[in-house]
């Protein structure tokens, strides 16, 4: 970090004082952090706590049993791996979510798209969107369990149930917000209703779409971490509930930190494949 | 379908044709808007209706470049915007080549006050848009015309730019582009230069009309500036505000190909006052 001193001061405003009226006052100064500080300082914020936590853990400021401690977490990853659990409840996992975030993506797409460009569906399915998607559908949990049961088929719907609203609601809006100039420029080259979904309102929804996509993203794991701890238990969710029954806090840890990790990768996979959309965006 | 009388509707880019500066207005009456009047209903009850246009009346040869000037809010844009069938009026009648103007035609096309570019689509692609929705061209075609529109613009080198990369002339020049490459009979340009510094907006002015001279086209410009109008003009319309009429018209004598030199000249200078007296006769007094 190199600091920059001019030598007019006059030109120098970063962190000056200046007198006004007799009293001293600090010029606002707003400091930019580089990227690499910016790494830095949250990589020694990361190890701090991690190190805190163990070290209260080892001296029983706190008591182990109840909070773990980052090596219990790695012994609870170890023996689980080892005993050939973890594995399989990762897949289990993994395809629940790749089942149900998969249904809700199509779905809420087409969905999305069509309400989003025929008024009059719209004005039909609007209402109970709006109340299904201002609804806790968390709500609905038992009355899943009772109409598809507790296997993957009942797990799948509440994960749909989840991540598919938020998708349909941005797709929606995305395509039903058409720049007026580039309706009226599109029609002025006689360009047709199919033409202007095509041209004009699919690509302008793109921005739209990502976030849903996002959002989905994130809701369809909560939708699965919910799915696995209410109905069959099977899977990290139902890995996590089982720990915390019976005070395995470690492995509780485990599973949550498994979610975590799975949640920034999802992120950066998406920001990844926006940034190449988008080299249009300004 | 009817033959459109515009019988040298293609662009020609040889240096030859023109040369000798024989710009005529080639047939009259192409373009004919007949007392045309356009009334946007009142938007709350109790609220008169607003008469915009009234009872307008232009005509334009096959190739001939009339401006409408007038003040902001005169009806001017509105006016173009029913030429350009995209917007219906109450009364009278607009012919483009002898045919009713009902809706967006392939007789037109118009140059948009703010660029309305698609910003995922490169310069290259939206210069083609208005050709490939039209469906009367082969990829081939396409390509070449595009090419051709973008060589004329001078875009050359930036056929795979993003609109946002590009600067505001330069999107204006796309604009353009896209209008001229449907080969139009008429153009339509509603304030094209208006958002754009005074540097580039006396390049663009100049690179369209050396365009002219070269293009066998008829053209209506909207402008509210002065000298924009009587450098570009075969024929200027003065519009005056609420409701929109159309005041008086003036001929611009100054033969094609023109050049900035025209404007340092005194007749140049008595329209552009003339012109100021009526738009603003209160300000005439305030130097040129």
């Amino acid at each position: 970090m190199t600091e920059v001193r001019t030598v007019d001061p006059q030109a120098s405003v970063i962190g000056t004082t200046a007198s006004v009226a007799g009293r001293r006052r600090k010029v606002a100064s707003i400091r930019e952090v580089s990227r690499r500080e910016a790494r830095l300082l949250g990589a020694v914020g990361l190890v701090a706590v991690l190190l805190l936590w163990e070290l209260s853990a080892r001296l029983e400021w706190i008591n182990p049993l109840i909070t773990s401690s980052p090596t219990g977490v790695v012994e609870a990853a170890v023996e689980l791996w080892q005993n050939g659990t973890l594995g399989p409840a990762m897949l289990s996992s993994a395809k629940l979510f790749a089942i149900g975030f998969g249904v809700s993506l199509v779905g809420g797409m087409i969905i999305g798209a069509l309400i989003g460009w025929y008024k009059r569906a719209n004005a039909v399915v609007d209402p109970w969107i709006s109340i299904l998607y201002a609804a806790p559908r968390i709500a609905f949990l038992p009355l899943i369990a009772v109409w598809f049961g507790p296997g993957l088929l009942g797990q799948v719907v509440v994960v749909v149930m989840i991540a598919i609203f938020p998708i349909i609601i941005n797709v929606a809006s995305g395509v039903a917000a058409i720049d007026r100039s580039h309706l009226r420029m599109a029609r002025s080259f006689l360009a047709t209703n199919h033409d202007v979904l095509l041209t004009v309102a699919l690509p302008g929804a793109i921005p739209a779409v990502a976030s849903g996509v996002r959002q989905g993203l994130m809701t369809g794991l909560l939708g699965v971490v919910v799915a696995e701890y209410f109905l069959g238990n099977t899977g990290i969710g139902g890995m996590i509930f089982m720990a915390g029954l019976t005070l395995r806090t470690g492995q509780a840890m485990l599973g949550a930190l498994i979610f975590a990790v799975a949640a920034l990768l999802f992120s950066a996979g998406l920001k990844a494949i926006e940034n190449r959309l988008d080299r249009w965006r300004v | 379908m009817t033959i459109t009388q515009n019988e040298g509707a293609h662009v020609q880019v040889d240096a030859g044709t023109g040369a000798g500066g024989e710009h005529t207005k080639g047939t009259p009456g192409f373009l004919t808007i007949d007392g045309v009047s356009k009334i946007y209903p009142a938007r709350r009850s109790g609220d008169e209706p607003l008469l915009v246009v009234d009872d307008v009346t232009v005509e334009a040869g096959s190739r001939e470049f009339v401006v409408i000037i007038g003040p902001s809010g005169c009806g001017k844009s509105t006016l173009l915007s029913c030429v350009a069938g995209l917007t219906d009026f109450e009364r009278g009648s607009i012919r483009i080549g002898g045919r009713p103007v009902t809706g967006p035609g392939t007789e037109a096309a118009v140059v948009f006050q703010h660029a309305s570019l698609l910003p995922w689509r490169t310069v290259e692609q939206n210069v083609a848009y208005g050709l490939k929705l039209r469906r009367t061209a082969g990829k081939d075609e396409i390509a070449e015309r595009v090419h051709k529109a973008i060589g004329l613009v001078g875009l050359t080198g930036f056929e795979h730019h993003y609109p946002h990369e590009v600067s505001g002339g330069m999107q204006q020049r796309v604009n353009l582009a896209r209008a001229l490459v449907v080969e139009p009979s008429l153009i339509l340009m509603d304030e094209p230069f208006g958002a754009l510094d005074a540097l580039t907006k006396e390049t663009m002015q100049n690179e369209l009309s050396a365009l002219f001279g070269r293009i066998d086209r008829a053209a209506l410009f909207i402008t509210h500036d002065i000298r924009e109008a009587v450098y570009l003009a075969d024929k200027i319309l003065v519009m005056s505000a609420r409701p929109g009429r159309i005041a008086r018209e003036f001929t611009v004598p100054f033969p094609r190909p023109r050049d900035r030199t025209i404007t340092e000249t005194p007749e140049f200078e008595d329209i552009v006052r003339e012109l100021r007296l009526l738009l603003h006769p209160k300000e005439a007094e305030q130097p040129g």
